[in-house]
């Protein structure tokens, strides 16, 4: 758990050759950022975006129902069956992978892949 | 008949003759071929050795007449019975052991050139062994980022020119560019977006930020863009492979050029209900197998779209089994993929390949097309002008590890680690003023433990961008060391003559090796109509064929995408680079798909 400190703002010219900032200040809390199950695949997913696939006839409900544990922050239809999760945490493929074999409503569930343009 | 004629009609003669490919010659059309040849003669190539008894014998079995022997004494222009057509005169001397070849009597016309002034510099398009200058890069005077085989050799290009005798307006076919988007009011580019009526004003969509104008605030979809449709014969900047176009702009990449699954299949999606019917997708990714994405490939091929996708840009086999690309490596029938070639037609370093996966190669280096704009840049030696503070000992200095220069924390970093319970920061003010985008381009090298955050963070107003300002990322729980990472950020919210930006290290109760920042560089563009650039990439040869796919597909209104994609894989010039790399071993080849005589699939073809 992150442990908020003092303001105790040490000049440290001698040390570092950085000019010393004056006045500053430790902030306020971070916002929650969980750490990466797998850092190496880091780069090619977004962290915390799940696309979801209904299986035919379920009730968008189901995205709910099935992956509330993990924090559903937002629901967005990308069209017909599929469905863009956003996550407060990030468990990881896996651990979606399992929640949805456990309820048939959900045909599938995968990351939400990073791609980039291809010029040099 | 110019050499490069000679070798057109060669290689025309294996595909429709007794060539490999030419195994099973198909009934042929003048439907979508029409004026590509004199309608009531053929050529006729005998085998060595036949007499001119057995010549004259064969051909008045069909009802034919030899017109005259040409200069080649193996060859023969043959006049076909009236009202035959040449796709039946043809075909009827498939099987004839006295005869090698037979092929249309191709019509050749003065040479279509545009009035464009970069037509010169657009090797690709023709290549004359011209050398391909730095004057129009970005940042204006920055050098060609690909200096092998420059100049090439002439002739190595998409062979164009010929297929222009033929056709230059392509707006008969709704072609999409997924990708950064497009500067839909380039001077080069305006007249050739596609009319998206009152429901998409801007030609287009956005779905990086979900509204309806996709404005290009990177260059790579614009650059693409030009390739396949610049306004051709303006006197204005560059051509591309069609005149006339109209270019569906779908944004799907962000202003640092990334994008999601979400994003492009939702893009895809918008191309297809839209009437696309080629789109160009210039990126990729080489995560796992995204089944999504996969899907939506199938939904277009299901519409009758053709997908053009790139190879990559890692030098490496997408077959191999460790490196798939996608979309490269799906499977779909209406996919094409496509690898660099130079100026010589070798394999770009850069190119991905594959036997499998890769189909085709098209120009790829010192591409010469549009750009959204000026680009610029600042890139800070790291190892000046820094602020820094820190709440316990040591905290962020200038170090060279490995020799270069990086703010690093701990000062001893990589070998000893950080202070526990610390809050380090350093930060630097920097003009990034007056651009439509601001991207930060930060190379790092990271080793925190679970729950010590390493931060990025800027302010406008300047001063310490963790007291007050917008936190661009953080992360935790990650080891990269010794390899540098590579993040773009976009920070124009942050933009200003005087904008901070810094680093934070904080920690808990733990420790690690610690963090250096060894890049800095603030790219910024002021998107503007005029500005061009001259770039390389997969991302470069995928729209030189996205654009041949979408002459042939105007050319032709009846080709289903099965029908365009055999005319590129099939009638493409032999690369000797590209074989045992690609499933064709060619090049792509304008002029010879147009020329690629097949039935149209799907049609009952109103056969002359």
């Amino acid at each position: 758990m992150y442990r908020v400190l003092g303001a105790i703002a040490a000049c440290l010219l001698a040390v570092s050759g950085l000019a010393c900032a004056s006045g500053s200040t430790a902030t306020s809390p971070p916002a929650p950022s969980p750490g990466p199950e797998d850092p190496t695949v880091d780069q090619d997913r977004v962290r915390g975006e799940y696309i979801v696939k209904l299986a035919p006839g379920a009730d968008p409900a189901a995205v709910s129902d099935v992956f509330g544990r993990f924090g559903v922050q937002r629901v967005q239809s990308l069209g017909g069956a599929l469905y863009l999760v956003t996550l407060s945490g990030d468990p990881g493929p896996r651990a979606l992978e399992e929640a949805r074999q456990g309820d048939a409503r959900i045909a599938s569930v995968q990351p939400n892949y990073r791609y980039r343009g291809t010029g040099q | 008949m110019t050499t490069r004629s000679v070798v057109l009609a060669l290689a025309l003669s294996l595909l429709v003759g007794g060539g490999a490919r030419a195994a099973s010659p198909r009934a042929l059309s003048l439907a979508g071929a029409r004026g590509l040849y004199v309608p009531d003669e053929i050529l006729v190539q005998f085998r060595e050795g036949v007499s001119s008894r057995a010549r004259f014998a064969a051909v008045a079995a069909r009802g034919h007449e030899l017109a005259a022997t040409l200069s080649w004494p193996s060859w023969a222009r043959v006049k076909v019975q009236p009202g035959q057509s040449v796709e039946a005169a043809v075909g009827s001397y498939r099987g004839d052991p006295a005869v090698a070849l037979a092929q249309p009597n191709f019509l050749y016309r003065a040479t279509t050139v545009p009035d464009d002034p970069g037509y010169a510099q657009q090797w690709g398009l023709k290549n004359t062994g011209q050398t391909i200058t730095a004057d129009n890069t970005q940042p204006p005077g920055s050098a060609l980022e690909y200096t092998t085989d420059n100049p090439g050799t002439p002739a190595d290009d998409l062979n164009v020119e010929h297929a222009w005798d033929h056709i230059t307006d392509c707006s008969a076919t709704v072609v999409a560019v997924v990708d950064s988007g497009v500067n839909y009011g380039h001077q080069d580019l305006a007249a050739n977006m596609w009319n998206g009526g009152a429901s998409f004003p801007n030609h287009g969509y956005n779905y990086v930020d979900g509204n309806a104008d996709p404005m290009d605030l990177n260059g790579h979809g614009t650059h693409v863009a030009g390739t396949i449709g610049a306004v051709g014969n303006n006197a204005l900047g560059v051509v591309g492979v069609c005149w006339k176009a109209q270019i569906m702009a779908v944004r799907v990449l962000d202003a640092t050029g990334v994008g999601s699954s979400a994003q492009i299949l939702q893009g895809i999606d918008f191309a297809v209900q839209h009437g696309a019917k080629v789109i160009n997708m210039s990126l990729g990714g080489n995560g796992a197998f995204d089944q999504a994405y996969s899907d939506a490939i199938t939904a277009a091929q299901a519409a009758d779209v053709l997908v053009v996708v790139a190879a990559g840009n890692d030098g490496v086999d997408n077959d191999s089994g460790t490196a798939p690309t996608y979309p490269c490596n799906f499977t779909q029938q209406n996919l094409l993929c496509v690898a660099a070639l130079d100026q010589s037609y070798q394999l770009a370093s850069f190119s991905n390949w594959g036997a499998i996966s890769v189909d085709v190669g098209a120009p790829g280096t010192n591409v010469l097309s549009t750009w959204a704009g000026t680009s610029g840049q600042i890139t800070d030696p790291l190892n000046t002008g820094w602020t820094g503070s820190t709440t316990t000992a040591g905290g962020w200095t200038y170090g060279t590890p490995g020799g270069t220069a990086c703010l690093v924390d701990p000062s001893s970093y990589p070998d000893g680690q950080y202070a526990q319970n610390t809050d380090d920061r350093a930060y630097k003010v920097f003009d990034v003023s007056g651009a439509s985008v601001v991207v930060a381009e930060i190379a790092f090298a990271v080793d925190v433990a679970n729950g010590d955050y390493f931060r990025g963070a800027c302010n406008g107003a300047g001063g310490d961008p963790f007291a007050a300002g917008t936190t661009l990322g953080a992360i935790t729980n990650m080891a990269t060391y010794p390899r540098l990472q590579t993040a773009n950020i976009d920070v124009t919210s942050c933009a200003s003559a005087a904008a901070s930006f810094g680093f934070q290290l904080q920690s808990g109760a733990s420790s690690a090796r610690g963090v250096a920042v060894c890049g800095l560089t603030f790219k910024g563009l002021v998107t503007n109509a005029t500005s061009y650039n001259t770039i390389a990439g997969t991302s470069m040869a995928t729209p030189a064929t996205a654009g041949v796919a979408t002459l042939l597909r105007a050319y032709n209104p009846s080709y289903t995408y099965s029908d365009t994609v055999t005319a590129i894989m099939l009638a493409g010039r032999p690369v000797p680079a590209l074989s045992g790399k690609t499933t064709t071993g060619n090049a792509v080849d304008a002029m010879l798909s147009l020329a690629y005589i097949h039935t149209p699939t799907g049609v009952t073809a109103n056969v002359q």
